[in-house]
């Protein structure tokens, strides 16, 4: 309904597509060396970090041959550079004859060497960090991956800690991503499908599913949506996530991401398509039910009791954070019969005195807290500790003793503050929601309260995920599902993987019960 | 021609707008906490000498205070319910919040005159509740709100407590507002209605105590006459609320464990109607305490469960004698043959008062002492 109403009340134009008219140039790589490099110079004139390095193969033997190795400095490793190509070619006594195809296979001492006859593909692996090699009086170029720019080491997530189980996280590079999920995952048929999106950052991403599990409708639906992507910029899996997902208009993500490569390759197990995107160290996967945002990954480490008890109360603890406020505004300022006697005494003395009606201090304090939250994120370090200070001192403490706030609104907002960070993926979703119902029960007392809670709950219904229906297996229900819903049944009870999502290879595991004691 | 996208905003804004009109938002500031003047209790009178209804309602103070009376009472006079309760209101400077209102306290004056033109009020305010109590006072209404409590609390909630023990111990039986419309709108059955006295007052600080001293018995609104309480036990025994207490036997006491009663009447004779009402009363027991070991104690089990059975059907028949003395269907009668025997119903309903006087009963009683596992023999005592 937001879609329709977005369209039609902004007018939007047609956006010309066509950045990609530059006229066709000479594309070809010329035999003369020094014809190559004025090419190069003249291309990449603007970048200033770009290194040409001429020099001599076989300089040691009889007939040595011009050659040119050109590189982006800082993202190439010139360590390797010079020590594995630039070094060995210089040294030997050998020179390169006949095919170019043949010089490679001989003479090069390079894990990875393409022979590339096009001029603009050697430029865009420079600018990925390859070094191209151009050899006097061949047409084509040898490209090298010779990759060494900085990147950051595999550490502890920061979203997604767990007390039990695997700390890894993924990093911005995507090779080590990628290397990371086949630690878990060592078998041949775990697919990582190369595409490049974003005409300017050149992303590559790739489409990694379990072929044989993985539901080929699925891929489909990925493949299709990932093309149909058509801009400047990819910078982070989010813009990839945006652009993809299913109800662009709905608070709620239709798309899962992870930081984590052991849940990322248990949802590939469970037959889920995952995204990796270079330069993000969030992998996406589809698709994502609403019970995905309560399920961690810490819940399949341990026994079934504990994480069964686990999963409910962050169940209840959702729908407390989104409700209480707006409960309490009902209470107080619509519904006083329904307090309990004592307590309306309690009330009325604390809140005897305070100049604001119940619904505006609730506000009043919720935009603190969020004021609060968004400056906790973005401050420096160093200044930390003021920040609670003054949170929780002046705001909490000195306002209600200054008769500015009622005490029980405090508790109010501490508990959804509380309660809103147990559920994390869901967190951006639960403020949403608690302002939104919290402004209907304004309106319209515990009516609203409960009209909001509908309309979200239809909302809910009605969304799916890559064809999957949001809120399955309670909606689309599927008795099998629910041992991994609310609850979390014995990991040898989950025999079979969820319904649809896997193509007719549903059974997993065969081991029976545990053996008892003794055996 | 308005732009179709103009509209589609012009439409939202109207929505917003007619939300705050409607005074349908938290801005329009109904009722902050300070501002109410919350009622715990409510007293009715009647004036005579004026043919006055005097309304009482009592107030709890929520601010800080030191000492004194938590509450404060307002009584206001007024030819009827509205008009009094409207200067009650005047007084009181704030809106009186009823939805707290815990219990009803009526005044003799007013029982005796009839309460009928009182009650509607109740009925018509939307914020009253209709679970809340109803009782009944020897002295004034007015008079009896205004006495503190030993225990410091207000004694609208003191009231409450006492009645929902005095329930819990079977002793007396809770009217509740729509019960009393509903038992009043029924064929013939007349309300009972638990009666609240003061049992002690300190004379220095003038703090009392609460009791139940009986029920009295509303016909028509109007008080008919008032049940002591063994009177009003034998009541509970006929409409079967007698789940706790004790049967007091002279060497024996028996702690009831359950009971149930079940009640029939029909209409026999074919030229002279004759109401005859049956009483079927199942009671488990176990034995509370042995009185006086030293006479004769070894009493069996049957002996005991016949004296309890003795009990219980003399106090009903008491009970029953007097309601035909004074004409008053207490036990719903009336309301039985009206669901059950309707044709025979039809055809005495006309005569219904002269029926009712000239009954006749029959009281089964079977009473059970269980678990027998409890010693018969005394600890203290007894011969050995």
């Amino acid at each position: 309904m937001l879609r329709k109403l977005f369209t039609k009340l902004i007018r939007s134009k047609k956006i010309n597509h066509n950045i990609n008219n530059i006229p066709q140039e000479d594309n070809s790589i010329s035999k003369d060396l020094e014809e190559n490099e004025r090419i190069l110079h003249e291309k990449l004139r603007l970048s200033s970090d770009l290194r040409i390095r001429m020099f001599l193969i076989g300089s040691e033997g009889k007939a040595p041959v011009s050659a040119m190795i050109a590189f982006i400095d800082g993202m190439c490793s010139s360590i390797y550079v010079n020590r594995d190509i630039i070094g060995p070619l210089m040294h030997k006594t050998v020179n390169p004859k006949g095919k170019i195809e043949d010089f490679v296979k001989e003479s090069l001492v390079a894990c990875d060497a393409q022979v590339i006859p096009e001029m603009d593909k050697c430029i865009n692996s420079v600018m990925e960090g390859g070094s191209v090699l151009f050899i006097d009086g061949y047409s084509a170029a040898i490209v090298i991956d010779s990759k060494g720019y900085p990147k950051r080491s595999v550490e502890q997530p920061s979203n997604e800690v767990v007390m039990r189980g695997p700390n890894a996280s993924f990093t911005e590079h995507l090779r080590t991503n990628t290397a990371l999920v086949r630690r878990y995952i060592k078998d041949n048929k775990l697919a990582f499908e190369k595409a490049e999106i974003g005409r300017r950052t050149k992303t590559i991403i790739n489409i990694v599913y379990i072929e044989g599990i993985a539901n080929n409708k699925l891929i489909d639906r990925v493949r299709k949506r990932l093309s149909s992507i058509n801009t400047d910029a990819i910078l982070d899996s989010g813009y990839i996530e945006q652009y993809i997902e299913d109800r662009p208009f709905s608070i709620f993500a239709t798309l899962g991401n992870t930081q984590k490569p052991d849940v990322f390759a248990a949802k590939l197990l469970e037959g889920r398509v995952g995204i990796l995107v270079d330069g993000s160290p969030i992998a996406l996967t589809a698709p994502f039910l609403f019970q995905e945002s309560f399920q961690n990954a810490e819940d399949y480490y341990t026994k079934p009791f504990y994480a069964t008890f686990v999963r409910i109360i962050r169940y209840l603890a959702f729908l407390a954070t989104i409700i209480t406020p707006a409960a309490f505004v009902a209470l107080t300022v619509f519904h006083q019969e329904l307090i309990p006697t004592s307590l309306l005494f309690s009330m009325a003395k604390a809140g005897s005195g305070v100049p604001f009606n119940s619904f505006h201090e609730t506000v009043l304090l919720l935009s603190v807290f969020e004021l609060l939250k968004e400056a906790g994120i973005h401050m420096p370090k160093s200044m930390g500790q003021t920040i609670s200070i003054v949170g929780a001192l002046v705001m909490g403490e000195t306002c209600v003793s200054a008769g500015l706030i009622s005490a029980p609104i405090v508790i109010v907002v501490a508990f959804t503050a509380v309660t809103g960070y147990v559920v994390n993926p869901l967190h951006e979703q639960g403020t949403l929601l608690r302002w939104g119902l919290l402004i209907v029960t304004g309106f319209m007392g515990v009516f609203g309260l409960i009209l909001g809670l509908i309309v979200v709950l239809i909302h809910l219904v009605s969304i799916t995920s890559f064809g999957f229906p949001y809120l399955s297996p309670y909606a689309d229900f599927e008795p099998g599902d629910i041992k991994d819903s609310f609850l979390r049944m014995p990991l040898w009870y989950m025999v079979r993987r969820p319904s649809g999502m896997s193509d007719g290879n549903r059974v997993r595991v065969d081991t029976p019960v545990p053996p008892s004691e003794g055996e | 021609m308005v732009n179709k996208s103009v509209k589609r905003w012009l439409a939202l804004f109207l929505t917003f707008v007619i939300f705050i009109v409607t005074g349908c938002s938290p801005t329009a500031d109904k009722r902050k906490f300070d501002s109410l003047a919350i009622v715990l209790g409510v007293g009715i009178d009647y004036d005579s000498s004026k043919d006055n209804v005097l309304f009482t309602t009592q107030i709890v103070k929520t601010e800080e205070f030191e000492g004194g009376k938590r509450f404060f009472n307002i009584t206001q006079a007024g030819k009827n319910m509205l008009e009094a309760v409207d200067n009650a209101d005047n007084e009181a400077n704030r809106v009186l919040y009823v939805a707290h209102n815990q219990i009803v306290v009526i005044g003799r004056s007013a029982a005796e005159n009839g309460i009928f033109d009182y009650m509607d009020y109740f009925f018509r305010d939307d914020e009253a509740r209709y679970d809340i109590a109803m009782v009944m006072t020897e002295i004034d209404a007015w008079k009896l709100l205004d006495k503190a409590t030993n225990l410091g609390s207000i004694p609208s909630q003191e009231m409450t407590i006492l009645l929902e023990n005095q329930v819990a111990m079977s002793s007396c039986a809770k009217l509740e507002l729509l019960q009393f419309a509903m038992e009043s709108n029924s064929c013939f059955k007349a309300s009972v209605m638990p009666i609240i006295g003061i049992s002690q007052e300190d004379p220095e600080t003038e703090k009392v105590q609460f009791e139940v001293t009986g029920s009295g018995v509303f016909s028509n609104g109007k008080l008919m006459y008032v049940m002591n309480r063994d009177e009003t036990r034998g009541y509970l025994w006929g409409i079967g609320k007698i789940d706790k207490g004790e049967i007091m036997l002279p060497n024996v006491n028996v702690d009831i464990l359950g009971s149930s009663t079940e009640l029939k009447a029909k209409i026999e004779g074919d030229k002279k109607k004759r109401l005859v009402i049956t009483f079927d009363i199942d009671v488990k027991g176990n034995l509370g305490e042995v009185v006086k070991p030293d006479e004769q104690n070894t009493q069996e089990l049957k002996e005991i469960n016949k004296a309890c059975e003795d009990l219980i059907k003399q106090q009903l028949s008491h009970v029953l004698e007097q309601s035909f003395e004074n004409g008053c269907d207490i036990f719903g009668v009336s309301d039985y043959l009206f669901r059950h025997k309707y044709k025979s119903w039809e055809l005495v309903k006309n005569n219904w008062q002269d029926l009712y006087k000239h009954a006749a009963f029959e009281i089964k009683v079977n009473a059970n002492i269980i678990r027998t596992g409890s010693l018969i023999e005394p600890i203290f005592g007894s011969e050995k």
